[in-house]
């Protein structure tokens, strides 16, 4: 192949390609390590001159052969048979140099005197490598097919030896294929670092150390919001939380790949693709856990909508890591929207969260090697942390809800067998025994069988949240026999038939109801009448209890307020203060059984009072 | 004695009334029977009475009202109640005694003997006194109260600052109602005792206590040694 043809070929080619072969050039900057460069004016004053060629001879690596019919620049076609190139360059002394032709320059990175002794190589090919025409290092093999092509790592490091450096003019020979080069690029950009092995390997050291910290930490992350989540509560927000902390646990593993493990070079384009899918997982899901968090509604429109800004941020670059600050951008974006929601719908916690990410989004830049830099995964880390910190919150209220109810219902335990152990029921109850031991032994015998009975059934619910229906009434027939006897009027509670007695409900629920009945309903024709009804509408029941009787002016009520138990100021917000403790007592039951799911209202009918119980309704506590 | 119960259990009413007549024979005069107060104390214009045996919860506001109207009455209330937690504050309002359920004939005559003996004095300390006024009761700390008028029917309360308060009680009621430290100095005077700072014999068998705020007011000539030696 003579220097017109190849002229030639890269005339015509050099104009169409030139787009292309730039943005090949920039992505390939990308592999490899970016030292800031020297102020302009202390470049190297040698101009490298790189040369290629397509074949393969091995005088090309002769270092006087005559290259300069080769096509020039450092980009040569991928996939397509064997290469060499050449590089002229004059080596400045105790300088690391970037040996590139488009923009030569020197690097710094080392300090004053200490030799260059080495080349590194971050190449997507294979090749052998050549130092004033004596092979220093080979990766994998070189090959004319595909099949005849191994792969190398796709970093390499090689010693020159001692008596072929020194200042003045080399020749760098490289001779590559790169069948399994597997980025849709069509050209493949060659760019030796000529600098001082120990320095430059204490620097690359260095690098994985802030990736791996970023694995260990989400990783963590994700453990623990797995285990909360299996352990503590099943909250969305947390199953999220520990998804995402995986997914970047997983993408930090990627970036610290590099350097943990020596992958073959083919490796190379889809680890930048799983990198770049493993943030576009990242920047669905943490708009998700914002919806879930601030309770947004329309969740699902919120995260179909962030699919098309997703799209929008792959295709901002070609460079994976530009693409990866694109999808971190469009995440920030999404989900300062959300936070700026939540803010204007006063949630706890959006301001801190919209500020944060406010921040992130002014902050976060790309790094080559370490795609996104660390300002990233600290803000990211606190709005982790935020989220835990709110979920913490949460716990501590519902614990503190928990201990309230358990408080109260031992409280109501408590009432329960003290108003029935009050002087008021007791005594009274006795005070009639007395009389009527004296008078009627027999009725005597009845009475106190049926306050035994009363007593019995008590012990036995006392304990219980809830109980069968059928108890209940068990209670208030006792209740009512020794009533009658006491009043001197028959007192009976009718119960239709259509009433399931196995239903559950709060222990002295239609009892209290009763006892109110009684003191403040006057007998009607000499009788205390009650009737139960149920009508039941799937996990609903409405129970109405009808008392007949002629309503009591309001002359002497507090004569019969059965209890006089305060309760602790929650359960006192719970059934609210200012009535009477009977009703507050069923308030309490109802809301510790069936919290926001019952009502109950009372109210005069014509002959009497009756009282609406509805169990199971969605609605807003109760009403008296 | 004329005798008003209120309670609405059948059996127990049957109870006090067998009781009272027992204990009081041929003493008591008339006896009614009501379940409420409230349609009773209608009738108590026309129909007067000198003691009402009254079951009572003192729970809520309404029960101290009804209380308070009571005690206000010109008639003795003695409550019968199980709520014996009550009795404390019941006697702080003026009740003469407090019998708790379940209760004994024994236990109710003792009672009953308050009212009936002479100098029977309130089984627990009275705080107050409830006075009508304007159609309401109003409650006047009894250590506010110097000394207490007779005026047939009804008593003056004479109180430190000189204000003067109508009382629908006798003067015996009061003074059963009131601690010890009120001494009846007079038929129609009865004194805080520490109050007073000298008895004077005026001429023609005419005694006088002198209060320590000047007063001078009329003593008893039958009462006079005895107080004499009291005051040392």
């Amino acid at each position: 192949m003579n220097g017109s043809e190849n002229a030639s070929t890269s005339a015509t080619a050099r104009r169409t390609l030139a787009g292309v072969m730039r943005i090949v050039a920039l992505r390939l900057s990308a592999l490899i390590l970016v030292l800031p460069p020297l102020a302009a004016g202390a470049a190297s004053g040698a101009d490298p001159a790189m040369h290629f060629r397509q074949g393969d001879d091995p005088r090309w690596a002769a270092r006087d052969w005559d290259d300069r019919d080769w096509a020039p620049g450092n980009t040569v076609p991928a996939r397509a048979g064997i290469y060499w190139v050449r590089i002229r360059f004059t080596q400045s002394p105790g300088r690391q140099q970037l040996l590139v032709d488009e923009a030569p320059r020197s690097t710094a990175g080392l300090a004053p005197g200490v030799p260059i002794d080495s080349i590194f190589m971050a190449a997507p090919y294979s090749y052998e490598f050549y130092w004033d025409g004596r092979l220093v290092g080979r990766s994998g093999t070189v090959g004319a097919t595909p099949e005849m092509e191994t792969t190398g790592p796709l970093d390499n490091a090689f010693i020159i030896p001692g008596e072929l450096l020194g200042p003045g003019a080399h020749v760098i020979a490289v001779r590559l294929s790169s069948f399994h080069y597997k980025f849709p690029a069509t050209q493949i950009e060659i760019r030796p670092l000529l600098s001082n092995f120990a320095g430059h390997y204490f620097f690359e050291l260095r690098r994985p150390v802030f990736p791996l910290i970023g694995v260990g930490a989400a990783a963590v992350a994700a453990l623990i919001g797995a285990m909360l989540f299996w352990l503590v509560d099943r909250r969305r927000p947390l199953l999220l939380c520990s998804v995402i902390s995986l997914v970047l646990a997983l993408f930090y593993l990627l970036i610290a790949w590099r350097w943990i493990h020596s992958d073959p070079y083919e490796w190379f384009y889809p680890r930048l693709v799983a990198i770049t899918w493993a943030m576009t997982i990242i920047a669905w899901l943490f708009p998700w856990l914002l919806l879930e968090q601030f309770a947004v509604p329309r969740r699902a429109w919120w995260l179909i909508a962030q699919l098309p800004l997703l799209a929008v941020a792959w295709t901002m670059s070609p460079f994976y890591e530009i693409k990866s600050l694109w999808l971190c951008r469009a995440m920030l974006a999404a989900s300062a929207g959300i936070a700026g929601w939540a803010v204007w719908r006063r949630r706890p916690g959006a301001r801190f969260v919209l500020a944060g990410v406010l921040v992130a989004l002014v902050l976060v830049r790309a790094g080559r090697r370490d795609f996104l830099d660390p300002s990233f995964f600290a803000t990211f880390g606190g709005l982790v942390l935020f989220v835990f910190a709110a979920l913490g919150l949460q716990f501590r209220t519902d614990r503190w809800r928990v201990q309230a109810m358990t408080l109260t219902s031992a409280r109501l335990e408590l009432e329960l067998l003290r108003k029935n152990l009050q002087p008021h029921f007791l005594l009274n109850t006795l005070a009639t025994i007395v009389e009527v031991i004296e008078q009627d032994p027999k009725t005597a015998v009845t009475l106190i069988e049926a306050l035994a009975r009363e007593f019995r059934i008590l012990a036995r619910v006392a304990g219980e949240k809830l109980i069968p229906l059928g108890h209940e009434l068990e209670l208030c027939r006792a209740h009512l026999r020794i009533m009658s006897l006491r009043k001197g009027a028959r007192c009976s509670l009718a119960v239709a038939a259509d009433v399931d007695e196995r239903a559950l409900v709060p222990p002295a629920l239609f009892h209290t109801l009763v006892e109110n009945g009684l003191t403040h309903l006057l007998p009607c024709d000499g009788e205390h009448r009650f009737e139960l009804s149920a009508a039941r509408d799937g996990s609903q029941v409405r129970y109405t209890l009808a008392a007949h009787g002629e309503p009591l002016e309001r002359d002497r009520p507090a004569t019969f307020a059965p209890l006089n138990v305060s309760l602790p100021p929650f359960a006192a917000n719970l059934v609210g203060r200012r009535e009477g403790t009977g009703l507050r007592y069923i308030k309490a039951r109802l809301e510790e059984s069936f919290p926001g799911r019952w009502s109950l209202r009372g109210e005069p009918v014509a002959g009497g009072w009756q009282t609406v119980i509805e169990i199971g309704k969605e609605m807003e506590g109760g009403r008296a | 004695m004329r005798v008003l119960i209120v309670e609405d259990e059948p059996l127990l009413a049957q109870r006090l009334e067998r009781f009272c007549r027992e204990i009081l024979g041929e003493k008591l005069e008339t006896l009614r029977v009501a379940t409420l107060f409230s349609e009773a104390s209608a009738r108590l214009d026309e129909s007067p009475i000198d003691l009402l045996l009254l079951d009572l919860n003192l729970h809520g506001r309404d029960g101290m009202e009804l209380l308070k109207s009571s005690v206000a009455g010109s008639f003795h209330t003695i409550v019968v109640s199980a709520n014996t937690e009550q009795a404390l504050r019941a006697f702080e309002f003026g009740v003469l005694d407090f019998v708790p359920k379940p209760f004994s004939k024994e236990r109710l005559a003792q009672a009953l003997a308050r009212v009936t003996e002479r100098d029977g004095r309130a089984a627990g300390a009275a705080k107050f006194l409830a006075v009508k006024k304007f159609g309401k009761v109003e409650l006047v700390p009894i250590d506010r109260v110097l000394y207490v008028e007779g005026a047939g029917a009804y008593a003056e309360l004479v109180l430190d600052d000189g204000k003067r308060e109508l009382h629908d009680k006798t003067l015996e009621k009061l003074h059963a109602l009131l601690p010890p430290v009120f001494e009846r100095i007079h038929k129609s005077y009865v004194v805080r005792w520490n109050a007073v700072k000298a008895l004077h014999a005026q001429e023609g068998s005419r005694y006088e206590a002198e209060l320590r705020n000047g007063l001078r007011l009329p003593v008893g000539r039958t009462r006079y040694k005895e107080l004499r030696e009291k005051l040392g």
